[in-house]
C-alpha cells in the first residue's frame, strides 16, 4: 500500500472534506490504513483538522470585529 | 517499486505543478529524468491552491505563456491522459464604481493592442443577465469567456502519473540535504542516495529561494499562505468565476454545490514546518468581498477554511530561466497564479534544460531581474 496516510487519503478521495469534516470518517479511515500498513494508530497520523470544525455562517466572519479593529 | 536510478540528464527538485509539467514535457523529449520531492507530490500550494485556470487579469507580460498555457487547457487529457476536472467556465471581475470599469476598459485597450483580444468590459445588464444573484450595485464588469477551473490535487497527480508513464522517476520524500558541482554534472544527495545530471531544474516552490542560493543565485522571494474557504452545498446560483476589480476575490461554485472563496488573501506560512496558520482580518476581508457580490452568501456555511504554502517574489512575476551557473534552470515563484502555467512553462523550462532558447519572450522572468540577484 503505497499510500502516505489519512492526509493524502482525503486529498485522494475527498474522505473528510465533507459537511462532518471527517468526524464520522475520520477514525475508521485512520484505523483501515493502520491495519492496512502494519503501522501503529500514531504513526499512521490524523487528518490536519480544519476550522471552523463545524460549519459556521459566512456572516459571522464577515461581520467579526477584528482585535486592530480593521 | 523505487527505481534504482542514480544518474539523468536532468534533476528536477519539487514536485509541485511545475515539477512535474517539466518532467512530463522532458521526458516526452526523451530525456532521463529524475524528480525529487521532500515531501509528497502536490502537497503544498500545487495541491491546495483554487484550481483557477484563467487568462483574466493577467500582467501583461505573462499573457502570451498563459494564452499559450490555456490552449493545453482546453485538451488537457491529451497531454496527461486525465481531465483534471477541469471545466470551462467564463471568469468576471466586477467593478462596483465607474473608476474601476473605466480602469479595466484601458487595460482591454492595451491588450488589443498586443494582439490578445479574450478580455472585455461587460456592462451592468449584460452582468444582470450573467448573474441574476448578483448585487445590483455590481457595475459591470472585465469578462472572459474559455477559460476554467480544474481540480488541483487531482491536476498535479495527473501530471505525476503522465510524467512516469514516460519514464520519469519521481522520489518523494527526498528533501536535498547537499547539492554541488562535480565537473560536468551537479549532484545532489538526499537521505537516501546520490543522484547526477548535467542540469538541475529548481521547481521548488516556496522553498526555491533557498535552492536558489545553493545553486549560486540571489532571488528574493517570500513565502505566503493563500487562504481559502468552502461552504456546505448550496443550491446552484452562479456558472461563473467571480472576482473583483477592486479587491481580493475569487469565488467559484462546483457541480456538487459547495462554493469555493479565496481570491489571494495571506495566511501566514511557516515553510519551515510545512504549515500555515490562518489570518482572521483577511477572512473577514474575503469574505465580506463575496457576501457584498452575492449579499445571499451571508446565510452560507462556511465547511472548512485552508491555506498552502506559496512563495511570491517582488513584482508577483515568477522566475523562469536560467541560473548564473552553468546547468541551472529556475521555474518558481509563480506569486499565487501559476496554476493555469504549468503546462506551457513546463514546456519552456524542457527547451531552457536542453540549452535552447524558448520560443516565446520570457525576459520579464528574468531570475536575475532583482538587484543583487547573484549569490557572492
Amino acid at each position: 500500500m503505497g499510500l502516505l496516510g489519512p492526509n493524502q487519503l482525503k486529498s485522494f478521495s475527498r474522505a473528510g472534506m465533507g459537511a462532518c469534516q471527517g468526524r464520522y470518517c475520520g477514525l475508521t479511515v485512520q484505523a483501515m490504513i493502520a491495519a492496512r500498513t502494519g503501522r501503529s494508530l500514531a504513526e499512521t497520523g490524523y487528518y490536519r483538522l480544519r476550522p471552523p470544525v463545524k460549519p459556521v455562517p459566512l456572516g459571522a466572519f464577515a461581520d467579526m470585529e477584528t482585535p486592530d479593529g480593521v | 517499486m523505487v527505481s534504482e536510478r542514480r544518474t539523468a540528464d536532468v534533476l528536477i527538485v519539487g514536485g509541485g505543478i511545475h515539477g512535474c509539467a517539466a518532467a512530463l514535457h522532458l521526458a516526452a523529449r526523451g530525456h532521463a529524468v529524475i524528480l525529487l520531492e521532500k515531501d509528497s507530490v502536490g502537497r503544498h500550494a500545487s495541491g491546495a491552491n483554487a484550481g483557477g485556470v484563467r487568462r483574466l487579469g493577467r500582467a501583461t507580460v505573462e499573457v502570451p505563456l498563459s494564452v499559450r498555457a490555456a490552449a493545453y487547457w482546453r485538451e488537457i487529457d491529451a497531454l496527461v491522459d486525465d481531465d483534471c476536472g477541469y471545466r470551462e467556465s467564463r471568469y468576471l471581475k466586477i467593478g462596483f464604481t465607474e473608476e474601476e470599469l473605466e480602469s479595466a476598459r484601458r487595460r482591454v485597450e492595451i491588450l488589443q493592442q498586443q494582439g490578445f483580444s479574450h478580455e472585455e468590459v461587460i456592462d451592468r445588464a449584460t452582468l444582470r443577465d450573467l448573474l441574476p444573484a448578483a448585487a445590483p450595485a455590481c457595475l459591470g464588469a472585465l469578462h472572459v469567456a474559455g477559460d476554467g477551473y480544474a481540480q488541483p490535487y487531482r491536476t498535479v497527480q495527473a501530471f505525476r502519473r503522465r510524467a512516469e508513464a514516460l519514464g520519469a522517476v519521481i522520489r518523494e520524500g527526498s528533501p536535498v540535504r547537499d547539492i554541488a558541482r562535480h565537473g560536468t554534472v551537479w549532484r545532489i544527495t538526499t537521505p537516501q542516495a546520490s543522484f547526477e545530471a548535467p542540469v538541475v531544474v529548481n521547481t521548488a516552490g516556496a522553498w526555491g529561494g533557498e535552492l536558489a542560493e545553493r545553486l549560486g543565485d540571489r532571488i528574493p522571494l517570500a513565502a505566503h499562505a493563500p487562504m481559502l474557504a468552502i461552504t456546505t452545498r448550496m443550491a446552484p446560483f452562479v456558472d461563473a468565476v467571480v472576482g473583483l476589480l477592486g479587491d481580493a476575490l475569487s469565488l467559484k461554485q462546483f457541480e456538487n454545490g459547495t462554493v469555493l472563496i479565496g481570491g489571494g488573501v495571506r495566511g501566514i506560512a511557516e515553510p519551515a514546518t510545512n504549515t500555515t496558520r490562518l489570518d482572521l482580518a483577511g477572512i473577514r476581508r474575503f469574505l465580506a468581498a463575496a457576501a457584498r457580490v452575492f449579499p445571499h452568501l451571508s446565510g452560507a456555511e462556511i465547511n472548512r477554511f485552508w491555506a498552502g504554502i506559496e512563495g511570491y517574489t517582488p513584482d508577483n512575476l515568477p522566475v523562469i530561466g536560467p541560473g548564473a551557473a552553468e546547468g541551472v534552470v529556475h521555474a518558481f515563484g509563480f506569486s499565487a497564479h501559476g496554476f493555469q502555467l504549468a503546462p506551457a512553462a513546463g514546456a519552456v523550462v524542457a527547451e531552457l534544460a536542453e540549452g535552447r532558447p524558448p520560443d516565446l519572450d520570457i525576459s520579464a522572468f528574468d531570475p536575475h531581474r532583482f538587484p543583487n540577484a547573484t549569490a557572492p
